[in-house]
């Protein structure tokens, strides 16, 4: 099956595949398209951001400016880049990972894709918005926005927001019925791969935590455009009730965006470190644990509202952390308990980056978890640092890992190895020092949306903060160049159909596989059945084997 | 056929399209989506019981009940004739099937027309008070929904009538039923949460 061929060119694969097709491999491809666009629009908002925070007393912007552009990076970020970036892959993966010819609902995943253009539509039409474009956060609690303040630039981001919302939760939708309605005979769920493990919960959560966000965006927008007061404290209203709805959907959502690295991971290291992932159904667990304890926890962003109740919602949200830490201790052991050390090819070595950004990711987080209030609390710097060492340095580097690891079935290319390294080295270099010295500013009192600062022992960290700033953009830049120069331009080397020697389903097809998947399963015993194969075709190579899961052929 | 026999009967060159449509699909995306929908309804509720525990004058003096009570009772009347369509086509019995269908679309129509007339005679706006706020957004959520279920009903019954549902095979018509009765518990809990425990 092993080719290493020009990559075969199939007409449903095409770039006009890409706008209109239903193949989920194009429709993936769409959705992460959109998402880099954004991922670069984010990041050049973000380096705008800590260049007026490099110094103090700057006038590189002024207050209004400075958090209009906080709430184009936040909304950007997550809602046009994280949400849409992973169901992109998913889409993309998941169906190759069961075995499946396509997604369960392949028109609703093409719908999927077009809602998140619909999306991007309205937040980049706030900017062009009467009085401006939004001022209140990615939250829209800076302050809730009430009747006649803030301008027509909300109703156009409650639409944005909104579309995000509903195209993540039909994805959601799409991707589980297809995990339980199209697996691959022998594919039970404990044998699911770990990133189809990892969306499946993700899935969940999206689920069930993005109608709350839904809600909450009906409420702000009767209130806010149709003159209703049920976020006005002095006419009967409570604006905790959008804050609350909103950290319903954010805590939980933003935890779903580190499960599906975890899954990448959880892939990548037992593929390359040529073992099985170390206590697999501990890992399984683990992450649908950490999916249930994301929705216990969501009050810690409410920290200071005396209505939650804070010392439960502090417990919960440490204890997160421990099925998250645990999965990471099941990649290390499946290396350590190795007799060979691991083969330091372009994904595991961006696994490693990963690792070591969510090493230093969860102490943080567990200390802001914690306190939940003061100098390391939510309202502080530390709150920024903590988040973002876990939505970039995890969920943001997992989808990086995650690409250069499936481009080559996905696209037929490899992406260039030194290029990645050099990558992988500038994004943890941009990230410990972009992040690590916003705890330390946080912890001090620096108050998480400040837009200017004038305490001079704050400077050293912030001016580090801005550097580390450029270099984790000068880090994704090279990652977006690296796709472009080998997958968009194909200059990248020509993929086998089996490059890594992989366990999973995706690897006995094509690469690029044919649209409709597979022309022949192996039969599935283990959660490793590409891996069963190579063992019993070297077993025939070298004498009569003992137990063979053969090829089951096309038309068996 | 099911989606794995599909899977491996394709053989290469094979187009897609060419395979059946794996049985159950249909149904278990309704589920899912049918509780991503009462997330929706659980969070709009959690918010009017936040809002009413903060206000006073609560609920306004002089609001009827007899509009709603009858759109509530004729809720529970869809439940059963919804479920006379699914029982009909279990028994192969096509026309019976249509007729329930039918009946069922109709109600649909007029629980519609009902919450239109009552949100058009209130006696006080979106912005009066908190729970005119709500009385709004809550019925107004139903009636999407019950826009919705009333789009997807007349679909299955065009299909009704094309006989493409048997004992069988009838998947869609289960999709659509589930959706409607979403609708219908819909409905009874923004009755009882407005109306029955203001």
């Amino acid at each position: 099956m092993t080719t290493a061929e020009e990559p075969r060119t199939d007409s449903s694969q095409g770039y006009g595949a890409l706008l209109g097709g239903t193949d989920h491999k194009s429709v993936g491809a769409f959705c992460l398209v959109l998402a880099f666009v954004f991922l670069l629009t984010g990041g050049v908002l973000a380096a705008v951001l800590r260049t007026q925070l490099a110094q103090p007393n700057p006038d590189v912007l002024a207050r209004k400016p400075y958090l209009q552009l906080l709430t184009f990076h936040g909304s950007f970020s997550f809602f046009l880049f994280l949400l849409p970036a992973w169901i992109g892959l998913a889409f993309a993966i998941v169906p190759l990972q069961l075995g499946a010819p396509r997604l369960a609902m392949p028109r609703l995943a093409a719908m999927t894709a077009w809602l998140y253009v619909g999306a991007a539509g309205f937040l980049v039409a706030t900017a062009f918005a009467q009085k401006g474009a939004p001022a209140n956060g990615w939250s829209m609690d800076y302050p809730v926005p009430i009747h006649g303040i803030s301008g027509r630039g909300v109703d156009l981001w409650i639409f944005g927001v909104g579309l995000a919302a509903l195209a993540t939760i039909l994805g959601a939708v799409n991707l589980l019925t297809t995990a339980l309605r199209m697996r691959a005979p022998g594919l039970t769920l404990a044998r699911t791969p770990m990133f189809t493990w990892s969306m499946m919960v993700s899935s969940a959560v999206f689920l069930l935590a993005g109608p709350a966000l839904i809600a909450g965006l009906i409420v702000v927008y009767v209130d806010h455009h149709m003159g209703a007061h049920v976020l006005r404290v002095n006419r009967g209203g409570d604006p905790d009730i959008w804050r609350t709805m909103f950290a319903f959907f954010a805590y939980p959502a933003m935890w779903a965006t580190v499960f599906p690295a975890l899954g990448v991971v959880s892939e990548i290291v037992p593929v390359f470190a040529k073992a099985p992932l170390f206590n697999r159904k501990a890992a399984m667990f683990a992450i649908a644990g950490a999916g249930t304890l994301a929705f216990l926890g969501f009050g810690s962003e409410l920290a200071g509202d005396p209505a939650i109740p804070q010392t439960l919602f502090s417990v919960t949200s440490v204890l997160i952390l421990g099925p998250v830490a645990l999965v990471m201790l099941t990649w290390l052991a499946t290396v350590a308990l190795n007799r060979k050390a691991p083969s330091l090819k372009a994904p595991m070595v961006q696994a490693l980056g990963l690792l070591a950004c969510l090493g230093l990711a969860l102490p943080a987080m567990a200390v802001m978890e914690a306190l939940a209030r003061g100098g390391a609390g939510h309202q502080s710097q530390w709150w920024v640092g903590a988040w973002h060492q876990l939505l970039v340095g995890v969920a943001t580097f997992g989808i990086l890992a995650g690409l250069y690891y499936w481009a080559p079935k996905l696209w037929g290319r490899h992406l260039n190895a030194g290029l990645g390294g050099l990558q992988m080295l500038t994004v943890v270099g941009g990230v410990d020092l972009a992040f690590i010295p916003l705890l330390i500013v946080g912890a001090q009192g620096m108050h998480r949306r400040a837009t200017t600062f004038s305490s001079d022992s704050w400077t050293p960290a912030n001016l580090v903060s801005t550097i580390g700033a450029y270099l984790l953009a000068a880090g994704v830049a090279l990652f977006l160049l690296n796709l472009v120069v080998c997958v968009v331009l194909k200059r990248g080397a020509i993929a086998t159909d089996d490059p890594w020697e992989g366990d999973t389903l995706e690897w006995a097809t094509t690469s690029p596989p044919p649209a409709h998947n597979f022309d022949s399963l192996p039969e599935v015993r283990s959660s490793r059945p590409v891996h069963d194969v190579r063992k019993a075709a070297a077993t025939e190579t070298s004498g009569p084997p003992e137990t063979s899961p053969e090829l089951v052929e096309a038309n068996a | 056929m099911s989606v794995a026999e599909e899977t491996l009967a394709l053989e290469a060159g094979d187009a897609p399209a060419a395979a059946a449509r794996p049985r159950g699909i249909s149904n278990v995306a309704t589920l899912f989506l049918v509780t991503a929908d009462f997330m929706v309804l659980a969070g709009l509720v959690a918010g009017y019981y936040g809002v009413r525990s903060q206000s006073f004058n609560w609920p306004p003096v002089g609001l009827g009940t007899y509009l709603p009570t009858m759109v509530a009772l004729t809720i529970v009347m869809t439940v059963i004739t919804v479920q006379w369509a699914i029982w009909s086509i279990r028994r192969d019995d096509q026309r019976t099937c249509l007729a329930a269908l039918g009946v069922t679309i109709f109600f649909a129509l007029a629980i519609l027309n009902a919450q239109w007339y009552g949100l058009a005679h209130l006696n006080f706006g979106v912005g009066a008070h908190t729970y005119g706020t709500f009385v709004y957004i809550l019925t107004a959520f139903h009636m999407a929904n019950v826009i919705a279920a009333i789009v997807v009903l007349v679909a299955v019954l065009a299909r009704t009538i094309g006989g493409e549902f048997s004992a069988d095979d009838h998947d869609t018509l289960t999709a659509a039923a589930v959706f409607w009765q979403f609708c219908n518990v819909a409905g009874l809990v923004v009755f009882a949460v407005l109306y029955l425990h203001p």
